[in-house]
């Protein structure tokens, strides 16, 4: 009985050492014993076509699924379970949400015309659009029991492309449904079911291309994400490679944007419809925006912003990794404007705890 | 002693990393090591097809063309068509390819698209060109067609059935073809002469439709049929049967990875199994000759496991290949296999 106490000793022993070694691995701050949770500061970087930086606060509203979007006037359009308009030079935040009527659905489920006139949105089954200039709105496509999503509309504004659905509305995200097409000339209905289901539950995001009289879809079969494209009856449904998860077109039909995503990072293609030209951007820190009323593309590798000129190739950077010696600590959102000539971004800072630490871009 | 023994085991030096997919150039007069090299290959854009280092072609269900290594690719067929298949004239300056069950032609860069099937014709695939560039075969609903590029008339060839691809051969007014000949046969080799209604059968197998690939030569006088069970191994029964259409002969070689003929002489390299590694060889197809290129040892710790793609350039001026190259402990032989060709001093060099 002794030995056997012994040896349970022994193992006892080892058993402790083996935790206390493990357990003073843990990465902890030195200053452990008053640790805090580090302290962030939000605030919108701003850069000018000139290429000036310069930061106005971000406003009292919620970060939680917060995406950002801008109006053809440069005021920023902030969209999560509400709707606001954000003037950061002014400092005036307008809520816009039509109460009732807007339902939070993950991003992107908001489009804006090419006018600048009107915003798509959904909500609880319905699709509306609302007028920039008066907040008012009207529902486009009504419904009671079915759940229609993801408005994207035609650059020409004559096509509204949106989704059906598997999910009840209200429900913050997407699994998938067919699209339906609506011709906002005649009022015709284009319903492009595929007739089969697990095929229709892999479509997560659609837009029409009036140029070609198309319509552009992002399907996954579960293992593999495609673009596809289709004709507006519906036939003639082909794969365009390579494989994307997400895909848009620019604001003149020219280009045809789509991301590829890896565990790491987000690859972009993006094509030339003049030259049929695939072009690759790689590394990209999942951050990027297309500006809607011109081809620049804005992106993020790390804690650097580029603009790239998708018409000449060339590129540009906005934000270097430092900034006054400073290390610049990354942008959240991108929010290029309408012409593509500034930028605003949503980024942060980390405040010490133990000292206070001056805003990125302030001078030294 | 639990822990250190788990700690002595992360420095265990047998410890031998997985393989690792790569890609290699070489030159097919064997005057340089075959060099890593991944221009020509991509999971993108699909299956390479070498016309020369301006002029790579990309075909998945959409062609591109990219100058080989270049950042940007040209996409030269449009959204709407679905590629099933594609046939080169390099002559002319033509492609043609299948797509959405037609045929159509274009130029290299994509200009001047024709439909030239017929309205309501049959969903056609597997397209092929005559040396003389005149006649157009495709396969619609299993049965051979042909067009005639110069009137513009198809032909159909209802005696045969269950054809997967095939070419005719103008001079001898023939088609030699891959088929199954019933619906749910082995695939094999047939040729089908003049005024016949039964075809001869030159190559067959006998086993699954999964396990087989064909090949034809570009100048349509040797074709090809493999078998391969595995993708990992090799065994006796994967072997290579080669048809000559002028001497009527055919050449068996075992073990075989991957093979391809040479777009310029008769010529074929390929991929064996021997003494554990995968090599490149260099056939003579008249005269039987052969010249190792590539005996598949990489580096003193690394070898060529296999090699399952290989593709030349169409002036058969360089060879890209793909394959696994795996890894070895430097304390063990190299040499797994009893029909070691290696002399003792070369073990040696690789032990």
């Amino acid at each position: 009985m002794n030995k056997i106490s012994f040896r349970t000793s022994r193992l006892l022993i080892a058993l402790l050492t083996f935790i206390t070694l493990t357990s003073t691995a843990c990465l902890k701050n030195k200053d452990d014993d008053n640790y805090t949770y580090p302290n962030y500061v939000y605030y919108i970087a701003h850069v000018d076509s000139l290429g000036q930086l310069s930061s106005y606060d971000f406003p009292a509203l919620s970060r939680t699924n917060l995406t950002l979007d801008r109006l053809k006037d440069g005021r920023i359009l902030m969209v999560h379970d509400s709707l606001h308009v954000y003037n950061p030079i002014s400092g005036v935040l307008t809520d816009i949400t039509p109460i009732g009527s807007y339902s939070y659905l993950s991003s992107p489920a908001i489009d804006l015309s090419l006018d600048g006139k009107w915003l798509y949105f959904g909500g609880w089954g319905k699709i509306r659009r609302m007028n920039l200039g008066s907040y008012a709105y009207e529902t486009l496509v009504d419904s009671t029991s079915m759940n229609f999503v993801r408005p994207r509309i035609s650059k020409d504004g004559r096509y509204l492309c949106y989704l059906r659905s598997t999910d009840s509305s209200g429900y913050y995200s997407h699994s998938g449904g067919y699209p339906s097409v609506l011709d906002m000339f005649n009022h015709n209905i284009f319903s492009l079911s595929s007739g089969v289901a697990s095929t229709d539950r892999g479509i997560k995001n659609a837009w029409v291309d009036h140029l070609q009289e198309a319509v552009y879809y992002n399907s996954s079969d579960n293992i593999n994400k495609y673009l596809m494209r289709m004709n507006l009856d519906g036939t003639q449904r082909s794969v365009v490679p390579p494989y994307q998860v997400w895909s848009q077109q620019s604001f003149d039909g020219r280009f045809i944007l789509g991301s590829v995503e890896n565990y790491v990072s987000t690859t972009l293609y993006y094509r030339d419809n003049l030259s049929m030209v695939w072009n690759v951007v790689s590394g990209i820190s999942r951050n990027y925006a297309l500006a809607r009323g011109a081809n620049f593309l804005f992106y993020s590798i790390g804690n650097k912003v580029y603009r790239l000129n998708l018409e000449t190739g060339e590129r540009k950077t906005l934000i270097p990794g430092v900034i006054n010696g400073k290390p610049y600590p990354g942008s959240a959102l991108l929010a290029p404007g309408w012409d593509g000539k500034d930028l605003y971004l949503l980024t942060n800072y980390q405040v010490q705890t133990d000292k206070t630490s001056s805003h990125p871009l302030e001078l030294q | 002693m639990v822990f250190t023994l788990l700690a002595l085991c992360a420095c265990d030096d047998s410890f031998v990393p997985a393989g690792n997919y790569i890609y290699c150039s070489l030159n097919p007069d064997g005057s340089e090591l075959a060099t890593r090299d991944n221009r020509l290959y991509s999971n993108i854009w699909g299956s390479a097809y070498y016309v020369s280092d301006d002029l790579v072609f990309y075909i998945s269900n959409k062609i591109y063309r990219r100058i080989l290594g270049g950042a940007n690719v040209i996409q030269i067929s449009p959204d709407s068509l679905d590629v099933t298949g594609f046939v080169i004239d390099q002559t002319n300056q033509m492609l043609f390819y299948t797509a959405n069950g037609d045929i159509y032609r274009s130029d290299f860069n994509g200009q001047n698209l024709q439909n030239l099937s017929l309205k309501n014709s049959r969903t056609l695939s597997a397209p092929s060109l005559s040396l003389d560039g005149i006649y157009l075969v495709a396969i619609g609903s299993t049965r051979i067609n042909r067009l005639d590029l110069l009137t513009g008339e198809w032909l159909e060839l209802p005696q045969v059935l269950y054809v997967r691809h095939a070419v005719y051969v103008s001079s001898e007014d023939a088609y030699y073809y891959y088929g199954t000949h019933t619906y749910n046969g082995s695939l094999a080799l047939y040729r089908l002469a003049p005024d016949t209604e039964e075809p001869e059968r030159l190559i067959y197998h006998g086993t699954w439709n999964s396990e087989l690939s064909y090949q034809i030569s570009s100048d349509q006088r040797y074709f090809g049929l493999l078998r391969r069970e595995n993708y990992w191994s090799v065994d006796q029964d994967d072997r290579l049967q080669v048809y000559d259409r002028l001497d009527k002969d055919t050449i068996e070689i075992g073990k075989v990875f991957s093979y391809a003929f040479s777009p310029v002489e008769g010529k074929m390299l390929y991929s064996a199994y021997r003494n554990g590694l995968g090599d490149l060889n260099l056939l003579d197809l008249a005269t039987g000759e052969e010249q190792l290129l590539f005996d598949g040892i990489y580096t003193r710790t690394t070898y060529s496991g296999f090699i399952d793609k290989i593709t030349w350039r169409s002036d058969a001026g360089k060879i890209f290949y793909a394959g696994w190259e795996d890894y070895r402990n430097p304390g063990k032989s190299l040499l797994s296999s009893p029909e070691a060709l290696l002399t003792n001093d070369e073990q040696e060099l690789y032990r």
